[in-house]
């Protein structure tokens, strides 16, 4: 025993022996035991009890001491904090008795835990520990009161020590300091502090196991403390247990399992709560749980605990809550509130307490429906949640220090320890390099079956794979745009056939003029010319109906390549332009879009494109050209304005208006007319639309223009609406990655908007895309934004899974900058123990530089050149494919610096292998670079081809709408039996003249319109041999064909499409054969069986024909005739011997043609 | 005129009535001694008797362009006989003139006011080059086409002061040559540096003062061909 403890002894026993008369003593002492015993029972009499002892003991301190420490806990219970801390600082001035100021410590402790200062706990704790030490080294000559008062002070030190820790979310420190109350209850000597430790293991989160087994110890522990409560009347345990046990039954999961295994306490209990049973449409588990709360309400209430009261108002309505009784539950949280709202003037506060009050009726309002008070309250719910954060982090901090500074004593034996350590290291050290060097060595051996070279090698596998697969994807793309430019190819020489049925028809219209012109000189009999004019509109009329036929045929199977696609991709294109524009001293503006429209890409490029080459056409040096859009929810308007020379009032009406006109008539004379036929085509593009269906009768064309100003061209197509895009998306565009940004952004706009099932779905594929590194500022606000959305709907379960994770990151994540000066403090604190450390570590440091400087050098020296070699070998391996390009050349100066052979092989043989995967790697990849430009450039071809068959189309159906019913009218007109009527006339055939001539002329314009779109010959002349021709005849048709060894000079595509449309007319029986003839080959198809009739063979290739096919094979010929260069190419229909046969000529090839 | 034969190579049904009538109508001295609708047919009824004169259609049936062909042939074997090329190819500038290449005495259109008496009369007068007025009107469009760019290369010179050391320098900058070699050329008494002011003097004349920024010498070489200073196809180097 030192001096200390025998001095503290004293201190004691002059304790005992004050100046007031024993009698007082007693007094005093019986009224604070009173005082201690009420206050779990009823807090008036206690403190009546308190103020009575505080009273009589006037002059022992120790007993004023100890009344005004029953009157702080008073307060505590009270919620005035202000006047508990008060309370306590008298204490501390009052008394010097130790026993007392811990209980005071103790209760410091308490006050501080529950208004949320953890730095101010984490000084009473200490105080107290150190006070605790003192005490428990004289425990021995404690009296029993003491001891007793020595007792509660210890649980209520551990368990409050537990509960912060719990708050805190440590749960490992919380069921240590929980234990450690443990071995200090007993239920004989203080039935409260045994009923407190009690209640904490069973208010949850102390102890461990399985759900089930917690459910049943917690509920064990609950009972145990309800009952006893009850019997010795400690309203305030029984409160407790009761609410506690209220969130127990309203559990569904933990209720049912409290039924199977604790029948009778849970049927015991049901029985006792019958009368507080109110509602009964509520469901039985939640009719006995709220039964449960409103009793521990009312016990609250007797009991005078405003805090409490509020804790099980909030649990019955949570309770109310759960069973969808939300006004119930609501009138339970405003009662809470209102509790809260009336002590919150003062100036400390529960912050955690009335957070959730607030998220409670966050909640309940929201599932009222009523979202602005909803948004209100989770406003003031996370405002709360960032103070107590806040306080938190001091909290953490404080912890961080007491812990730093413990440490530092333990430091210092480390650091002995270490010195032997280093020691005893460098010297087993020493004895392992030349170990560890033979080892080196067998690695660099082994290289090739390390496991870095292994992974390495399944690199470059996967890389020689990778390549491989995009070679074959490419090849598979290239081989897809190639069918596709098969088919517009195809579609184009129909399209140029077509054509050239239209264009038989002007020789007939041209005679028909001149006839009309005989009517009108003298001394004609008018009758063989009029007769000679109705066979020519009939022979018209005739070419009109097969035309009109086949183009209704071709319009079946042909339809637009709609997509959706962003209209930047398309004014991108345009805008490369710039150059052009600039090199005429023209502005061309082109936006930058997000807009999404519903359309055919390449028709609108070709739209686009057209309306801004005219612009350029027509504004003069200096002007500008812009392209403007402007977009509603349906459709996007894309206008290209201009400042050029701009059009007349009946200019913009005859475009706006009119489906044919003719272009040259356009414009201002002086300035430069013809507009070409671009407008034309961009509006029946815009009239197709309309055709296809319903979602394009948006689309639109119009011109708006002022002589001198300047025109705006515009056209309208459907809009897609992003969003729906970025939904879509995954589907069209499987390679697009989203970001979180733009997903949070989504969420943040769908909460905002009310889309609240939307929201909840983009936060969660947000934060399924989330990775490391976790940006948790964004993360707390996605959970936040789910929690809103989930509460919005309804979704409870989904709500607290995401508040609580939100809450939980919101504590983790912070950015308090204060912490400097609290290391400063720290550093202030062990900057003396610092010089012996550094003085130690010196001389550890001098003595292995010594060590190293004499032995240890050369042994590393030698050993490092191997290690690093090993080192940069396996680096080279590990960072492979990033290092490909240089793989070869680092193992190569590898190899170089390894000495010896033996070492060397191996490497080498790593070299070549890596050598040769990479080599096949590059190959693969330039051929599919190859095969891509390849697909580019067909896929350009195609483009091109499509817009000019679409174009085609449209002129196609306009010549047959527009110009169908002349040749009638002229054939009506011209009839014989109606000639006298015009004779009657002063100009008896004029009418009919004009009526010819203004259909020529119409009929030409809407040709040549068409004709502009085929100047380009489709043919890519090669060298065909003819025996493959054949033998595409026979493999796809089973024709017989003759040997033939000729080849001939034609474009392959076509000459196959030739035999396609001559079998589809002809039978399969037929002899395919050809004969070399003055510098051509004939190819000759002999068709056995029934010869035809002449008039059969002279109308089988003219437009009278019956089968397009024959007019199809015509028009092959004759362009191989034009592309050639070579007029005289023959295809003939003629009768043999045993039926007919149809051949045609071809130039033969190694013929040189000289003209 | 004295009286004559001819053969009508036509495929169109309708077509040869309206020449047969023509010719019934308007030439009575022409005896139609047969039609053909095909090559080969033609080929027989040339084995039955020969004409003085052959009306051929450019296509038959299928065979769009056999006409310059058969007029070859015709040409080939009878040298005096007249062919009067028909055609409908009112559009195909290039068959025209594989059609005369091929021998034929003129070339009527099917359009306009078709075949006139005048035209038959002078292909059996022996006249060479007969057209129909819609042929000889797209043949003047041409020429004068032709004749405005002479014009216009001898404006240019006037109205941007070109003399033949210009013309010269801008001719072989558009074959490539540098400045330095085209110094080195026998008629180019210039030094390096005095065809670099000559260029940037070029510039100024050829270009408005808006146009002239970032002009170099393949610009000033395309704006002289657009003037017409230099003609494209004939680009010729001068002797060093």
């Amino acid at each position: 025993m030192n001096i200390r403890s025998i001095l503290f002894s004293i201190l004691l026993v002059l304790a005992a022996c004050t100046s007031v008369s024993e009698r007082d003593a007693m007094l005093a002492e019986e009224a604070n035991d009173l005082a201690y015993q009420l206050r779990y029972t009823d807090v008036s009499a206690s403190l009546q009890a308190a103020k009575e002892a505080y009273a009589l003991s006037s002059g022992d301190s120790d007993a004023q001491a100890e009344a005004l420490n029953n009157m702080a806990y008073v307060a505590y219970q009270q919620m005035r904090y202000d006047q508990a801390l008060h309370l306590l600082r008298k204490v501390h001035s009052l008394s010097r008795n130790q026993l007392e100021l811990l209980c005071a410590d103790v209760l410091t402790m308490k006050v501080m835990q529950r208004i949320g200062h953890g730095k101010s706990f984490f000084d009473s704790r200490l105080r107290a520990q150190k006070r605790l030490q003192r005490i428990l080294s004289e425990e021995s000559s404690l009296t029993q009161r003491q001891r007793l008062r020595l007792h509660y002070a210890m649980t209520e030190f551990h368990i409050v020590a537990s509960t912060y820790y719990y708050y805190l979310g440590q749960d490992d420190a919380a069921r240590q300091e929980i234990d450690e109350a443990a071995r200090y209850v007993n239920l004989e000597t203080d039935t409260t502090q045994w009923l407190y430790y009690h209640y904490m293991l069973g208010s949850g989160g102390l102890v461990e196991g399985t759900p089930e087994e917690v459910t049943i110890a917690e509920f064990d522990h609950l009972i145990s403390v309800y009952t006893l409560a009850r019997v010795r009347h400690f309203a305030y345990f029984e409160a407790n247990a009761l609410q506690s046990l209220s969130a127990m039954v309203a559990d569904s999961l933990r209720a049912t399992l409290l039924k199977q295994q604790r029948l009778d306490a849970y049927s015991y209990l049901y029985e006792h709560h019958k009368r507080w049973q109110s509602d009964h449409e509520l469901p039985s588990r939640y009719q006995f749980a709220a039964a449960l709360s409103h009793h521990a309400v009312s016990l609250f209430r007797q009991y005078n605990d405003l805090f409490q009261t509020a804790c099980a108002l909030r649990t019955l309505g949570e309770v109310y809550f759960a069973a969808g009784r939300y006004d119930e539950a609501l009138r339970s949280f405003r009662s809470a509130l209102h509790l809260a709202s009336d002590y919150r003037r003062s100036p400390y506060q529960v912050i955690p307490w009335l957070a959730g009050i607030h998220e409670n009726l966050s909640l309940t309002y929201s599932a009222l429906g009523d979202k602005t008070l909803a948004d209100s309250h989770r406003n003031t719910y996370l405002d709360l949640l960032d103070q107590s954060r806040q306080n938190r982090e001091l909290d953490s901090r404080k912890a961080l220090l007491k812990q730093e500074a413990r440490g530092e004593q333990i430091q210092f034996l480390l650091l002995l320890l270490l010195v032997v350590v280093v020691v005893v290291l460098s010297v087993l050290y020493y004895r392992q390099l030349g170990h560890r060097s033979r080892s080196f060595e067998q690695r660099v051996r082994k290289i090739g079956s390390s496991e870095d070279c292994q992974q390495a090698r399944q690199r470059l596998q996967q890389l020689v794979l990778e390549s491989e697969e995009r070679l074959e994807e490419s090849k598979e793309a290239c081989e897809v745009m190639q069918q596709r430019i098969l088919q517009q190819q195809q579609r184009h020489i129909l399209q140029r056939t077509k054509l050239s049925v239209v264009y038989a028809i002007i020789p007939y219209l041209d005679r028909v003029i001149a006839e009309v012109r005989k009517l009108d000189e003298k001394g004609e009999n008018a009758a063989p010319h009029l007769s000679y004019i109705q066979e020519l509109c009939s022979g018209m009329m005739n070419i009109n109906d097969r035309l009109t036929e086949w183009i209704q045929v071709q319009q079946g199977r042909l339809s637009l390549q709609v997509t959706r696609f962003p209209l930047s991709d398309v004014l991108h294109v345009i805008s490369m332009q710039q150059y052009a524009f600039s090199q005429q001293q023209l502005t061309l503006e082109v936006p930058e879009t997000t807009l999404q429209v519903k359309a055919d890409k390449p028709l609108t490029l070709f739209m686009v494109n057209t309306l801004v080459d005219n612009a350029r056409k027509f504004t003069p040096a200096g002007g500008k050209v812009s392209v403007v859009l402007d977009a509603t929810d349906d459709y996007v308007e894309v206008g290209v304005c201009d400042t050029g020379i701009g059009l007349s009032p009946e200019d913009v009406q005859t475009l706006n208006d009119s489906k044919v006109y003719d272009p040259q008539r356009l414009g201002t004379p002086d300035v430069g007319k013809g507009f070409g036929f671009g407008i034309m085509n961009c509006k029946g593009i815009i009239g197709s639309y309309k055709k296809l269906s319903s979602r394009f009768n948006v689309c639109d064309f119009g011109v708006e223009s002022q002589l001198g100003k300047g025109s705006r061209f515009w056209f309208r197509l459907p809009r897609v609406l992003s969003l729906l895009f970025l939904l879509l998306s995954p589907l069209v565009h499987a390679s697009r990655p989203l970001n979180c940004g733009e997903l949070y952004d989504s969420t943040f706009t769908a909460n905002l908007h009310g889309r609240y099932a939307d929201a909840y779905r983009y936060s969660e594929s947000a934060i399924r895309m989330m990775e490391e590194p976790v940006d948790t500022p964004m993360l707390v606000s996605l959970y936040n934004e789910q929690a809103i959305a989930a509460q919005a709907l309804g979704w409870w379960d989904a709500y607290r899974k995401s508040n609580a994770e939100c809450v939980r990151l919101h504590r983790l994540y912070s950015t308090d900058g204060s912490l400097a000066s609290d290391c400063q403090r720290l550093e202030k604190m062990t900057a003396d123990s610092r010089v012996l450390y550094v003085l130690i570590v010196l001389l550890l440091i001098a003595s292995l530089a010594l060590f190293y400087m004499v032995v240890l050098r050369h042994r590393l020296r030698h050993r490092a050149s191997l290690d690093d070699l090993y080192q940069r070998l396996t680096s080279v391996l590990q960072s492979f494919p990033e290092n490909a390009a240089t793989l070869d050349d680092e193992l190569q100066t590898v190899i170089r610096s390894l000495s010896q052979p033996q070492l060397q092989q191996p490497v080498q043989r790593l070299r070549q292998e890596f050598s040769a995967g990479l080599a096949k790697v590059r190959e693969a990849e330039t051929a599919a670079e190859d095969t891509e430009d390849k697909t580019q450039r067909w896929r350009f071809e195609h483009d091109r081809l499509y817009v000019m068959n679409q174009i085609l189309d449209n002129s196609l159906s306009t010549i047959k709408h527009e110009t169908m019913y002349f040749p009638s009218r002229i054939k009506q007109m011209a009839d014989p039996s109606k000639a006298p009527l015009a004779e009657e006339t002063s100009s008896p055939n004029s009418s009919l003249l004009s009526l010819v001539t203004y259909y020529r002329h119409i009929y030409m314009l809407l040709y040549e319109q068409a004709q502009r779109q085929i100047d380009q010959s489709p043919l890519r002349v090669q060298a065909i041999s003819v025996s493959d021709l054949f033998a595409y005849a026979s493999q796809s048709y089973g024709i017989e064909c003759r040997q033939t060894d000729a080849s001939v000079k034609g474009d392959g595509m076509l000459l196959r499409l030739f035999l396609d449309q001559m079998f589809a007319v002809v039978p399969k029986s037929v002899t395919l054969s050809a004969e070399q003839h003055e510098g051509m080959i004939y190819i000759i198809c002999d068709v056995p069986g029934q010869r035809l009739k002449p008039e059969e063979l002279s109308d089988l290739f003219s437009p009278q024909t019956e089968r397009l096919e024959y007019l199809v094979m015509r028009q092959i010929v004759r362009e191989h005739d034009a592309a050639c260069g070579h007029p005289g190419l023959r295809l003939v229909a003629e009768n043999t011997e045993h039926g007919y046969r149809i051949a045609f000529s071809l130039l033969q090839r190694n013929i040189v043609i000289s003209k | 005129m004295e009286n004559f034969k001819v053969i009508i190579v036509e495929d169109d049904k309708l077509e040869l009535k309206g020449t047969q009538q023509i010719l019934q109508t308007e030439v009575p001295e022409a005896e139609i001694i047969g039609t053909a609708q095909g090559e080969s047919d033609f080929w027989k009824l040339m084995r039955d008797g020969q004409p003085d004169l052959v009306l051929l259609d450019l296509g038959l049936g299928g065979s769009t362009t056999v006409g310059v062909d058969i007029c070859r042939q015709l040409r080939t074997r009878y040298a005096d006989m007249k062919i009067l090329v028909f055609t409908g190819e009112i559009l195909n500038e290039r068959l025209w003139v594989e059609v005369l290449s091929a021998g034929a005495d003129g070339i009527i259109l099917k359009t306009g006011n078709l075949l006139q008496r005048d035209d038959v009369v002078q292909v059996m007068h022996g006249r060479h080059l007969v057209f129909n007025e819609p042929f000889l009107e797209k043949v003047m469009a041409r020429f004068r086409k032709i004749v405005c760019r002479e014009q216009a290369a001898v404006d240019a010179f006037v109205e941007y002061e070109i003399d033949e050391y210009d013309e010269r320098f801008l001719r072989h900058l558009a074959l490539g040559y540098t400045k330095d070699m085209i110094a080195g050329l026998r008629q180019m008494p210039f030094s390096t540096k005095s065809l670099e002011k000559r260029q940037v003097d070029l510039t100024n004349r050829l270009f408005s003062e808006r146009e002239r920024s970032g002009v170099n010498a393949v610009r000033l070489v395309v704006r002289a061909i657009q003037l017409h200073i230099i003609d494209p196809e004939n680009l010729v180097a001068d002797e060093q």
